[in-house]
């Protein structure tokens, strides 16, 4: 008997819910009261999915779509324009600046993602123990996470300063020379890894915190028993236990690294030496710079697929895995 | 817990005890370097930046590391408020990002109540399909996206055929309608609906109350904990947002304090000051609003994570 | 009591949909005087300082009529911005416009010719120095009106100088003699540079100075990666390696007027602020190469009229006032030190009277403009510089760094072609 059915009994008494019911109810699967609150509940439910549901069309699936039919035309919003077939993506492959950039955004990929999970992962621990302390900690390691890119940019174009900057002084103190970051080619890109991991960590430590705490405590206990070291109970306890939450973060630091943009927007336009010259950047550059949308979209549908790839490799990694 | 070990009468510490104890006291030690390193490294840039808004131009290019400055002044506050764009930055930002935190709540909330709670066809294809948008890369549709607000019908200038105007580019509109109902807000109103009970619905629906009834009067005040979180996300991403205003808003008088900040950067002579003390201002607001909601944040992100 | 909550939800919606409409209509609107004077909005990259040295120059010529109204913009990047104002709507009527950059937004119908004005005021366009007005005329057709001119020269820091015992250079070897007695070390660490190589953007002048081009003379390819290119880096390797310099030193700060750099190739602009700061400086010819040679590269802006722009009439009152009227070109050249472009104002005593400027107009004498071959531009800008870039920073050697400029850079061209 289904809850509808036992609140027709209790509300109407035993006598007349046994009565037929009304007219206007029509019957359903078990003769109770629902044709009527259905059609209400699919009308309500499609008005209260109205907008959002519009916004999504017009704001994701049509240019998306766009996206797709730009990329075959020479499209720069001023002037005619006319279509060209696959000449966008023969040109892409051709131009040396696209592989910079594919070059520069896979370096920050593959610096930012391991730093990132460390640093997450690292804090994580460290923050897991009850404590009336911790709680302070967490918010502390949480702050960078609140600024804008654009503020935590500016913080870190002062910090690095070559002269003046912290890093360079207390460098300085230690009798080392610190590199000039941000004007040197070199440096460029390590600078901004090192900010983006610095404002991004507190979010993917409350990740694993979470997921820490499902570790089960009898495991630990057990392997501590039998003498494991704490980093033994580390790799082979808590690590296999937080897996899934650690594809999680990897896919999301994944997908993130390679849509950086403010940064190298913001600190160094791409330079020097087109060290910082990203993928996004180069998008942007193309598509709002010289208005070239056509081999900027052509150039998305790349980053995308790219972007695609990594996230089914990680989807079919975690559905591999047997969790409970 | 060394307190009930010490209030054990008689029996003296044995070697391994104290031995253990002493470990202990070790590690805690090296936990408190640890954090109060960590703490430091997230916290001072925060402070310097802080302290630099306050100190004279060669105060901070004397290469000094004083926190507190010798000789503090405003100057710097005064020249970024001198000629009243700064301000305006902040007027548009606080536009932006209190008009999205509106619609955001209101709407993602409805959606995701309908999905949570109301049965009908196709809601599981129009979840999964919301579920999917998230996953597209945002300069995918941001290109496209400016296209479709210039060629907007009727907008702007434009004719029905969206030719002839300016569309919604370079407006507020061009900022809030595109993210006005976003996925997000709809999938974490959910989570939250799907936790609360059937039955008070099911209840109101036979007493024949309506559906935006049983929506407004029922279910959206018992959300209210999951909506204050989302409010505080939405403003936080519609205040910090960079590359969206960056595209759409083109009119110096348009700026949000993101993009107004990024053009005091990478000039010729970058004023440090007036720098600094922008971006403690552009900050603040962010900055309050999650020491204020900072506790539910926080659970929330641990909450949710676990399931 | 069914449909009434259903009600409200529709006209929730739809207010919502108005508010959303109406903030469209209100953002974007821009106002326009009625019977008072008709604004000109005059966009241009220059910001912090500058932004008040043109605005003065705009409130002049504000004062000087009643029938327009200029107001200045800052807007950095202000090329792109000028493309996303067309493809928006939204464009200035007049934007202080860097000469160089004129061949690649031309084709893209970004600028209005402006021949018919030209003609109808009788507009004689020998009166800017030629080499100037060339950047921006394309295919016999006039985009723009020289405003200013301005060339690299040789700053030294009077004191440091003296301090040393030694003159101003004239020769690349004298360079580095008087860049490396006016360095100072602390210790380890550099408090004094003696040469500002901060900038390898004027590679071009570097190559004329060592008797190369930067193009084959058919113009298909770039010719800079030669024994002059590599005589270039070399002596800018001695340089670091000499420890006169290092990479980042002095950067966003005005390091010259406080004292921290002796010697700099700089422009006109740096002359106010060096002003404000009091240093003692004086300013020579860029130094010749080692056969001898001279070399110096001209740049400057000028003042266009984008495609579209509402009140081009405006735009073209305040371009004949600023341009073709020596006095108000002498004008901004006291507030800004900048020289005018028309020939007659930057032969104004106030210029050839003044010591600091006579070696700028020396130097203007032998100064060429950068080149104008379809691409030209990118092949600087995203070829050769970042390369240069990379060599400064110690990542590839001058014969890479050249090479890989010259593959990218004849990519380039060929692409433009």
């Amino acid at each position: 008997m289904t809850t509808l059915t036992r609140l027709n009994e209790v509300v109407r008494g035993p006598e007349m819910a046994k009565q037929q019911p009304p007219k206007w109810w029509r019957f359903g699967p078990d003769g109770g009261a629902v044709s009527a609150t259905r059609r209400q509940q699919a009308v309500s439910g499609w008005i209260f999915l109205a907008v959002p549901v519009l916004l999504f069309v017009l704001f994701v699936l049509i240019p998306v779509g766009i996206a797709i039919v730009v990329s075959f035309t020479d499209y720069a919003v001023i002037g005619d324009f006319e279509w060209v077939g696959l000449a966008n993506y023969t040109r892409l492959f051709q131009d040396p600046i696209f592989w910079i950039a594919l070059r520069n955004t896979a370096y920050y990929t593959a610096l930012f993602v391991p730093l990132g999970v460390v640093v997450a992962l690292g804090t994580a621990l460290l923050l897991n123990r009850r404590s009336g302390a911790v709680r302070v900690f967490r918010t502390l390691f949480y702050i960078p996470v609140i600024s804008s890119t654009v503020a935590t940019a500016s913080i870190w174009f002062w910090l690095l300063n070559p002269q003046y900057g912290l890093f360079n002084v207390v460098l300085g103190w230690f009798g080392i020379s610190g590199p000039a970051w941000l004007y040197d080619s070199q440096w460029a890109m390590i600078a901004i890894v090192m900010m983006s991991v610095w404002a991004g960590f507190g979010a993917n430590m409350l990740i694993f915190l979470a997921a820490l705490q499902g570790v089960p405590s009898e495991l630990v206990e057990a392997a501590r028993l039998e003498g494991a070291s704490s980093w033994g109970v580390f790799w082979h306890v808590t690590l296999p236990a937080i897996s899934r939450t650690m594809f999680l973060v990897v896919t999301l630091l994944l997908i993130a690294a390679f849509q950086v943009f403010d940064q190298a927007y913001v600190l160094t336009k791409g330079g020097p030496g087109n060290s910082t010259l990203t993928l996004v950047y180069y998008i942007y550059d193309r598509g709002f710079g010289r208005l070239e949308m056509g081999y900027a979209s052509a150039l998305s549908f790349i980053l995308f697929l790219i972007i695609l790839v990594f996230s089914l490799i990680n989807a079919r990694i975690t559905n591999r895995r047997d969790f409970s | 817990m060394s307190a009930t070990v010490a209030a054990l009468p008689a029996l003296p510490a044995s070697p391994a005890k104290k031995a253990a104890q002493r470990r202990r006291i070790i590690g805690s030690g090296f936990w408190y370097i640890a954090v109060i390193l960590v703490s430091i490294s997230t916290v001072l840039p925060l402070v310097w930046t802080l302290s630099t808004s306050f100190k004279t131009q060669s105060e901070a290019l004397s290469g000094a590391l004083t926190l507190i400055p010798l000789d503090p002044t405003l100057e710097n506050y005064v020249a970024l408020f001198a000629d009243g764009t700064f301000a305006r930055y902040l007027v548009n930002s606080f536009i932006i990002a209190i008009g999205g935190t509106i619609t955001n709540v209101f709407f993602g909330s409805l959606a995701g109540y309908a999905l949570a709670k109301l049965r009908f066809p196709g809601r599981g294809s129009v979840f999964a399909t919301f579920l999917a948008s998230m996953m597209v890369p945002a300069i995918v549709t941001m290109i496209p996206t400016f296209l479709v607000l210039r060629y907007f019908p009727l907008a702007g200038g434009n004719d029905l055929f969206g030719q002839g105007g300016v569309g919604m580019i370079n407006s507020y509109a061009a900022v809030l309608v595109p993210f006005a109902a976003g996925a997000f807000a709809v999938f974490f109103m959910k989570q939250f609906f799907e936790s609360l009970p059937d039955e008070i619905g099911d209840a109101a629906r036979i007493d024949g109350a309506g559906e935006f009834r049983i929506f407004l009067n029922i279910y959206f005040p018992l959300s209210a904990a999951g909506a204050a979180v989302l409010a505080v996300l939405t403003f936080q991403a519609g205040w910090n947002s960079f590359l969206w205003p960056l595209i759409a808003l083109n009119n110096p008088d348009m700026y949000t304090v993101q993009v107004g900040l990024a053009a005091f950067i990478n000039e010729y002579q970058t004023a440090y000051g007036p720098l600094m003390a922008g971006t403690i201002i552009a900050s603040l607001p962010v900055l309050l609003v999650f020491i204020v909601a900072q506790k539910y944040i926080v659970q929330n992100f641990t909450g949710s994570a676990v399931k | 009591m069914k449909t009434s909550p259903r009600r409200l939800l529709a006209i929730g919606v739809v207010a919502a949909t108005a508010v959303a409409l109406v903030a469209c209509s209100a953002g974007g609107g821009d106002s326009t005087g009625d019977g008072g004077p008709e604004a000109v909005t005059f966009w241009g990259s220059w910001s912090g300082d500058q932004v008040a040295q043109l605005e003065a120059q705009a409130d002049a010529f504000n004062e000087s009529q009643d029938e327009y109204e200029v107001t200045y913009v800052a807007q950095e990047l202000v090329e792109e911005k000028l493309l996303t104002g067309l493809a928006s709507g939204d464009v200035p009527d007049i934007v202080l416009w860097d000469r160089y950059n004129t061949p690649i937004y031309v084709p893209k119908n970004a600028l209005a010719p402006l021949d018919e004005y030209i003609e109808a005021d009788a507009v004689d366009l020998g009166q800017f120095y030629d080499q100037a007005l060339s950047e921006l005329v394309i295919d016999g057709v006039t985009y723009g009106i020289p405003l200013l001119v301005d060339n690299r020269s040789l700053f030294f820091n009077t004191a440091a100088l003296d301090e040393a015992g030694v003159e101003p250079p004239t020769t690349w070897d004298e360079l580095k003699s008087v860049a490396e007695a006016t360095t100072v070390r602390d210790g380890g660490t550099l408090t004094r540079a003696g040469f500002q190589l901060n900038d390898p953007g004027l590679f071009n002048m570097w190559l004329a100075q060592a008797g190369g081009q930067m193009y084959s003379n058919d113009e298909q390819t770039t010719a800079f990666n030669s024994p002059e290119g590599l005589e270039v880096l070399d002596f800018w390797q001695s340089l670091l390696d000499a420890g006169v310099y290092e990479l980042g030193f002095g950067e966003g700060v005005d390091a010259f007027a406080e004292g921290n750099v002796a010697l700099k190739l700089d422009g006109p602009w740096a002359l106010s602020s060096l002003d404000t700061a009091g240093t003692e400086f004086g300013i020579v010819q860029p130094p010749a190469g080692p056969n001898g040679d001279k070399g110096a590269g001209m740049g400057g802006f000028g003042l266009i009229i984008p495609q579209g722009a509402k009140n081009a009439d405006g735009a073209w009152e305040f371009i004949k006032w600023w341009t073709t009227q020596p006095e108000n070109g002498v004008a901004f050249g006291q507030i800004s030190g900048w020289i005018p472009a028309n020939i007659e104002a930057a032969n104004d005593p106030y210029f050839t009277d003044n010591p600091r400027y006579a070696a700028f107009i020396e130097t203007l004498e032998y100064a060429k403009v950068r080149s104008r071959i379809p691409g030209a531009s990118d092949v600087e800008g995203k070829a050769l510089i970042p390369q240069l870039e990379r060599f400064l920073s110690g990542e590839i050697n001058a014969e890479e760094a050249l090479a890989e400029a010259q593959s990218l850079g004849d990519q380039i061209l060929a692409d433009n072609r």
